[in-house]
């Protein structure tokens, strides 16, 4: 852990922007994305589409109203209120975007990546309040109040920052990290000792090392991307036998039509994901194939992947069609989720002539209230998404900071990228001290993650990989 | 004639940091005595005989932008010298000379005995005399007593210093000198606390010995060339030095005596530098290594002296003559001084200020390796940094802080008040973040304001100085107003109609070509300008970006941290953070954030707190 985060040049530049969330994790239907820095108008610009009349950025202190979309597809994410302070009436004295968006971490997470693909970069815990302190514009008062939150989100940050330093992640960091320094040590110890060697390292070996990094670091920010928010989600799975409802429902939950439906039994076989937030919390809902008797090998390998999503999600939804006669699809289904506790069991289609026999079900799950559902009159949903509340309560999820750190950890992958590139678009043509300031800078963004101090990283390596010296 | 016994400062020692703590403080006008065990090895060079080099190069140029000695007296003394790194870039490149080490001495001692405001005197101090945790004065060996407003200890490797040659060893300052007894005694009956160091040397034989027709030759440069901003490069008479190597029988023969050597026996408990290991430690480190390079540098004109780098070696005398005559060239030669290794007593230098004061007595200032570090340009480096400050104390003038972006001498001191040291400290070009910032050649910007505001530059000397920075801005500038015209070589066809500021950025264009890019065009005549004009051009993206990242670093230094600042005050640092916040008690914001083990978190926490204090 030696000097673990102490390099405050972790604060960035003085004129670049930074964004983070600004609202803590479950606290109502309301987010707010902050941005501050001199470019914060016009990254945020682009993620606008506004009515033509009015200006913007904003008069300062107003709430537009604003739709929030992707803009490198146009998709559309949210429809957000903007308040736009200039500086320095601000909070940090730079220019500021507050924008206020639905609540849940889904879409405030969107929003902060597409700022962040815009060219912000996520603020860390703390930065905000210091960047107004710097300039001036903290009061007493305000530094006190100030003073607790913080506090509290930077254990929490430091927390989060451990765990995942235990993990995989680390090491795979620390692994690109250190063939980076052994390069730049080749580099450095030809010019700390150049009695010894006069030569610059030659390109043919700095390329494939370099090469190497770049591939490296973007599959891990390939893996973090696909399992960003599946880390930080409550997982939810629908299971049932073919045609019992599964897909309705999960549309009716997302509020849209994700999953085609269809009177045909055993229409979903690729099972789909979604994501949506309620009560607070953001749910990862899968989708899973119908569970039934079956000769057909995708369908009864698809049969076979529902039953090991079920083990692996926090809150099971069994679902029985009401309108059909009971039958062994539904006894497996049964089976299947027997020996877990996080079950709920959703009799559907409430809406249509009742033929199955409650009493099956309530015999298997005694202590737990059987719900009716209708996703055609909506019935029995809001009894649904309040179980699953309450089930998600104990089902404990990540701390709203760990994502944020994630974002940083990428953020500064990103950053390690981009200096590799530079390094290797320059490779040939400058000298090999130009061509180390951009390795160096790499190795310090992911030393950042890591924890590590590039400087008495680079003299140990160059001492104990070199024998140099008088 | 001196006539009472009350001196403004007082030095003690009179190597590297000692003469460049003196002359700096009678520059500022202020009388100075410089007491040194022997006045016969004022500015020994006991190592290599040589200045310069990457990072330490740096630092002898800054001493000189500082308007110190060290650069001029290399100038004048050198006998072989030439630049290093010239392929491997701007930031890197320095230049390294071998030195005349008795003429480097005199020349030294002369220039001390000729300035009025010196007094030298030859004796060795035994305690300091404090008041109330104020420096008033020394004893020295003879029991005279002298006062002062100000010390400045420099006293190298003689705190209790022990020699260890093999199974021998025996006190010694250096060898043939004597120690220093009493002083390490003195400093920590005043709370100061201290700890011990290693370092070593190698033998030297006699050039008539040895078989060069065996060695490689190393020529010295062409043309001549010189440290100072202020010397004028004249052909001065220069010696070759020459490389030779270790082979597998010198390998066996260190190998079969490692039971002999007091590195390994654990005689020696002091901690050696890593990067400048003994010949023993090497073959042991790196068993498949079977030869490493070795260098032959003459020690002066008027002596056969050769000095052999990469040989340096405590192991006993016989098994030092045995592996040195393995060598190919050195085969008959004799041993005229033994190499050695040498412990001494450090003080732990996170216990001073960025001015190299100490915390605990006021007034009292340490400089070079009683601070922990290696080398003559780091000890002349603290050396006038202490000057200055011990001076401007006294005369009530701003203390002289170099910080990590103006110098190698700020990253340095940096370091060691923020860090510490487990090894003796060597500057290197990794240490620093802003390396192409702070090159070989713009020492002068980046530092003569501060030796002209303290008066160790004159004003002629600053103008001159002045004059050429304008002409590399005001040329930039103009190469803006030139364009690369159509009958411009084939090869810079590309670079038609645009400036010859855009043409000098491109890698295969140098300077010297833009004559022929636009005919019209005055090329400055003077090298020295144009490489750093070319400098400038070229990598002014890089420079740039590095700018950014500086003025970011200034933001946190320019925040200051009393020293009585109460940390337990301050809740929610962690327990870590506040001990070494408590210990090492930080100048300002940013070294804070440099302290290992204090994180973003907790520098934010302080910040408010700060903020709270001052606004109280």
């Amino acid at each position: 852990m030696d000097n673990n985060y102490s390099n405050f040049m972790d604060f960035g530049t003085p004129d670049d922007t930074i964004a983070a969330i600004a609202t803590p994790r479950g606290s109502g239907a309301i987010g707010i994305i902050r941005v501050s820095g001199p470019d914060s108008t016009s990254i945020v610009e682009n993620l606008l589409v506004r009515d033509s009349s009015s200006p913007f950025p904003p008069a300062p202190r107003k709430m537009t109203l604003a739709k929030i979309i992707d803009p490198s597809n146009g998709a559309s994410i949210d429809r957000a209120m903007i308040a736009f302070f200039k500086a320095p009436d601000s909070y940090t004295g730079e220019d500021v975007i507050e924008i206020f968006c639905h609540g849940g971490i889904l879409i405030t997470r969107e929003i902060l990546s597409l700022l962040i693909s815009a060219g912000a970069r996520a603020a860390q815990p703390g930065e905000f309040t210091c960047r107004a302190f710097l300039n001036g514009k903290m009061d007493l008062v305000q530094a006190e109040s100030v003073l607790d939150v913080i506090n509290a989100r930077n254990r929490a940050f430091l927390d989060a920052a451990l765990k995942q330093l235990s993990g995989s992640l680390s090491s795979r960091i620390k692994n690109v990290r250190n063939n980076l320094l052994s390069l730049l040590s080749i580099i450095e110890v030809v010019i700390e000792y150049p009695e010894e060697s006069s030569d610059q390292v030659p390109a043919s070996d700095i390329k494939p090392v370099i090469d190497r990094a770049v591939s490296d670091l973007s599959n891990l920010l390939d893996r973090a991307n696909s399992s960003n928010i599946s880390n930080n989600a409550v997982g939810i799975v629908l299971i049932g036998k073919p045609n019992a409802g599964k897909s309705s429902l999960m549309n009716r939950i997302l509020g849209y039509d994700r999953v085609i439906v269809s009177d045909t039994p055993g229409t979903t076989r690729d099972f789909v994901t979604d994501w949506f937030s309620s009560g607070g919390f953001d749910f990862e809902i899968m989708d899973t194939a119908g569970i039934t008797n079956t000769e057909n090998i995708v369908e009864s390998e698809g049969i076979k992947k529902s039953f090991s999503s079920v083990k692996n999600s926090d809150i099971i939804l069994a679902l029985f069609d009401g309108s059909a006669e009971w039958n062994s699809d539904d006894d497996t289904v049964i089976d299947a989720v027997s020996e877990y506790k996080n079950v709920i069991p959703v009799i559907t289609k409430k809406d249509l002539d009742k033929l199955i026999d409650t009493y099956r079900i309530s015999d298997q799950f005694s202590d737990t209230d059987i719900i009716c559902s209708s996703t055609k009159s909506g019935e029995g949903l809001d009894e649904l998404l309040g179980r699953i509340a309450c089930l998600a309560e104990s089902s404990a999820p990540c701390s709203s900071d760990s994502l944020i750190l994630n974002l940083r950890h990428r953020d500064l992958i990103t950053m390690a990228m981009d200096s590799l590139c530079k390094c290797m678009e320059n490779l040939g043509s400058v000298p090999d001290d130009i061509l180390s300031i951009d390795i160096r800078d790499a190795v310090d963004a992911l030393g950042r993650i890591t924890g590590e101090d590039t400087s008495s990283d680079l003299l140990n390596t160059i001492f104990s990989n070199f024998c140099v010296g008088k | 004639m001196k006539k009472t016994d009350y001196y403004d400062v007082i030095v003690v020692g009179a190597g590297h940091a000692g003469v460049e703590a003196a002359l700096a403080v009678a520059r500022m006008n202020l009388d100075v005595l410089l007491v040194t065990i022997n006045l016969d090895t004022i500015g020994l060079m006991p190592c290599n005989p040589s200045i310069g080099g990457p990072g330490k190069g740096h630092i002898a140029r800054e001493i000189d932008a500082l308007g110190g000695e060290m650069a001029r007296n290399i100038d004048e003394t050198h006998i072989h010298i030439r630049w290093l790194n010239t392929s491997k870039g701007p930031a890197v490149q320095a230049l390294r000379a071998q030195a005349d080490k008795l003429r480097y001495q005199s020349r030294l001692k002369h220039i001390l005995e000729s300035n009025n405001k010196i007094y030298l005197r030859q004796g060795m101090v035994t305690k300091l005399i404090t008041q109330e945790n104020y420096v008033k004065g020394i004893v020295i060996d003879t029991g005279e007593r002298f006062y002062t407003g100000a010390i400045i200890a420099t006293t190298g490797t003689f705190l209790n210093g022990i020699i260890h040659i093999g199974e021998k060893k025996f006190p010694a300052g250096r060898l043939g000198e004597f120690p220093a007894v009493g002083m390490t005694e003195s400093l920590q009956e005043l709370g100061i606390e201290t700890g011990r160091l290693k370092t070593g040397t190698v033998a030297r034989v006699n050039s008539k010995q040895i078989d060069f027709s065996r060695c490689i030759e190393q020529k010295p440069s062409s043309i001549p060339l010189a440290f100072s901003y202020f010397t004028t490069p004249a052909p001065r008479k220069q010696l070759s030095c020459w490389i030779t190597h270790t082979t597998s029988e010198t390998h066996d023969i260190i190998r079969s005596n490692f039971d002999r050597a007091p590195l390994f026996s654990g005689q020696i408990k002091g901690i050696g530098p890593r990067y400048c290991p003994s010949i023993e430690d090497k073959v042991n480190k790196f068993p498949d290594r079977d030869s490493h390079q070795i260098f032959l540098e003459p020690e002066g004109l008027g002596t056969n002296e050769i000095y052999m780098m990469g040989l340096s070696s405590s192991l006993p005398i016989d098994v030092q003559k045995a592996f040195i005559n393995s060598i190919p060239g050195l085969e008959n030669v004799d041993i005229m001084r033994p190499g050695y290794a040498i412990e001494y007593d450090f003080v732990f230098p996170t216990q001073l200020r960025p001015t190299l004061e100490t915390k605990k007595i006021r007034n009292l200032y340490l400089a070079g390796q009683i601070n922990g570090t290696s080398g003559y340009e780091e000890a002349a480096g603290q050396g006038i940094v202490s000057g200055v400050n011990a001076a401007a104390s006294i005369l009530g003038l701003r203390p002289l802080v170099i910080k990590r972006h103006e110098g190698y001498i700020g990253v340095l001191i940096d370091d060691l008040i923020t860090k510490g040291t487990e090894e003796p400290y060597r500057i290197f070009t990794a240490r620093a973040e802003y390396r192409l910032s702070m090159r070989f050649d713009n020492a002068d910007t980046r530092l003569a304001m501060y030796g002209h505001e303290y008066g160790l530059i004159s004003d002629e000397k600053f103008d001159f100085l002045n004059k050429r920075i304008n002409i590399i801005n005001s040329e930039i500038d103009n190469l803006e107003k030139y364009h690369v015209l159509n009958d411009a070589p084939s090869k810079f066809s590309a670079f038609v109609s645009k400036s010859l500021r855009h043409a000098l950025k491109a890698p295969e264009t140098t300077y010297g070509d833009l004559k022929d890019l636009n005919s019209s065009y005055p090329p400055v005549d003077d090298d020295d300008l144009t490489s750093r004009i070319q400098i400038e051009v070229k990598y002014e993206g890089y420079l740039k970006r590095q700018k950014k990242q500086i003025d970011e670093f200034k933001k946190y230094e320019s925040i200051s941290l009393p020293e009585d600042f109460d940390y337990d005050k301050v809740e929610g640092i962690t327990v870590e953070a506040r001990s070494k916040l408590k210990n090492i008690r930080p100048a300002s914001v940013g070294q804070a954030s440099r302290i290992s083990g204090v994180s973003p978190a907790d520098i934010t926490v302080l910040i408010y707190f700060l903020r709270k204090a001052s606004s109280r």
